[in-house]
């Protein structure tokens, strides 16, 4: 603009009235101003669509059927999921089990075996330690039978145990546990000496062990086993 | 209480348009103009909803306001007229096409930045009176001075702005 006149410039001035503030901004303002609330940014129909979906939404927990049943199922999925966390999982269930009864054998063995000491020391042949001694047994042979899981270690333990009651036929006594117990140690005896090295002698007895097992004979069996192990 | 609401309301629709070009005028950009205007209907609401008696003149209460309101805002500022008229105005033209728009932008600007360097005074009353076509009695009212002062105003801002644009 070089040269202008006054009509030019009131012209200028007059375009000025283009100016305007944002419409946008103009309604905020105003319903900030005069409904005393802070509106979102959006305006037209996408705000009118958002307002909507929302405004249904809320409503939708605001319902009391919907709200009470919304709530029946929170409490529900709580308590399942505290119950859950309650009982014993199925892996670590069996294991405690184990453990339980592997525990219960061991004390059961030491048991046996203090009393064997005992009584061998005292009165060797007396009716009243056989009896004490069988009923030590049936009480290993019980444990045995709620332990199906034991080791070659706890067999031998038992093995040498059994074998060191004095003179007596153990398996005569009418309970099937201790005859199943019998049965168990020799066959775990049988099954580790065949893995291992043996003398032709060892061989020799280790087949006639096999003969009495097949036979029932588990106490003799169970001798002979000791009588290689040594 | 409900009759205050629409009473303001009908203020608010009338003046937002004023109100909002004559901050803009005066200051950096539509964010601190739209900043400077809220405060003024603010001020104005809290002014309409305390006061016991009707206001007379809104408009020059809400001008007033947003005089005062602009030096507090040069004064925060630490400076009192140095003002950039880089930032592009908004034009609420839907029909003018993008040649029309950016001269007529460029026109704005240039009368912006000639309207900013004139003295304070002169810029209120040739801002009420070319652009707002407010009487000269009124503006006299308004600034509270005689009608004959805020003629020759009028003719000394005009002349200067015209100079102004010219040099630019």
């Amino acid at each position: 603009m070089t040269k202008i006149t006054q009509k030019q410039l009131i012209e200028s001035l007059q375009s000025l009235k283009e100016i305007k503030p944002n419409k946008e901004w103009v309604v905020l303002l105003k319903s900030t101003l005069l409904e005393n609330k802070v509106p979102s940014r959006m305006t037209g129909a996408a705000s009118a669509q958002k307002v909507s979906f929302m405004d249904s939404f809320y409503s939708l927990f605001t319902q009391r059927k919907l709200a009470y049943s919304f709530a029946a199922i929170l409490v529900l999925a709580i308590g399942i999921f505290g119950f859950t966390k309650l009982l014993p999982s199925e892996k670590t269930s069996p294991q405690i089990a184990s453990l339980s009864s592997s525990s219960n054998l061991m004390q059961n063995v030491a048991d046996l075996n203090t009393k064997i000491s005992a009584l061998t020391k005292a009165t060797k042949d007396s009716a009243v330690a056989v009896n004490d001694i069988n009923a030590k047994v049936s009480a290993l042979a019980k444990s045995l039978k709620n332990a199906p899981v034991i080791d070659s270690k706890t067999i031998n333990e038992i093995a040498k145990t059994l074998a060191d009651v004095p003179g007596t036929d153990l398996t005569a006594s009418q309970d099937p546990d201790v005859t199943i117990m019998y049965q168990t140690v020799v066959k775990s005896q049988i099954a580790d000496l065949q893995k291992t090295t043996l003398t032709d002698d060892q061989k020799i007895t280790l087949e006639e062990v096999k003969q009495l097992y097949l036979e029932g004979k588990y106490t003799d069996a169970l001798e002979k086993i000791l009588l290689i192990n040594k | 209480m409900e009759s205050l609401n629409e009473q303001f309301s009908l203020i608010y629709d009338q003046y937002i348009d004023k109100i909002y070009r004559f901050v803009y005028l005066k200051v950096n950009g539509p964010e601190i103009a739209e900043d400077i205007t809220s405060k003024v209907f603010i001020k104005g609401w809290e002014a309409f909803q305390g006061s016991s008696e009707p206001i007379k003149n809104p408009g020059a209460f809400l001008y007033q306001i947003a005089r005062n309101m602009v030096v507090d805002h040069y004064r925060a500022q630490g400076r009192q007229k140095t003002v950039s008229a880089d930032a592009s105005p908004e034009i609420a033209d839907p029909g003018t096409n993008s040649q029309d728009k950016a001269i007529l932008s460029a026109d704005i600007n240039v009368v912006k930045k000639g309207i900013l360097k004139l003295k304070k005074e002169h810029q209120d009353v040739i801002i009420w009176h070319y652009l707002e076509d407010m009487p000269i009695a009124n503006i006299a009212e308004l600034i509270n001075k005689p009608a004959g002062t805020v003629r020759v105003m009028l003719h000394r801002g005009l002349k200067d702005l015209k100079d102004i644009i010219q040099e630019s």
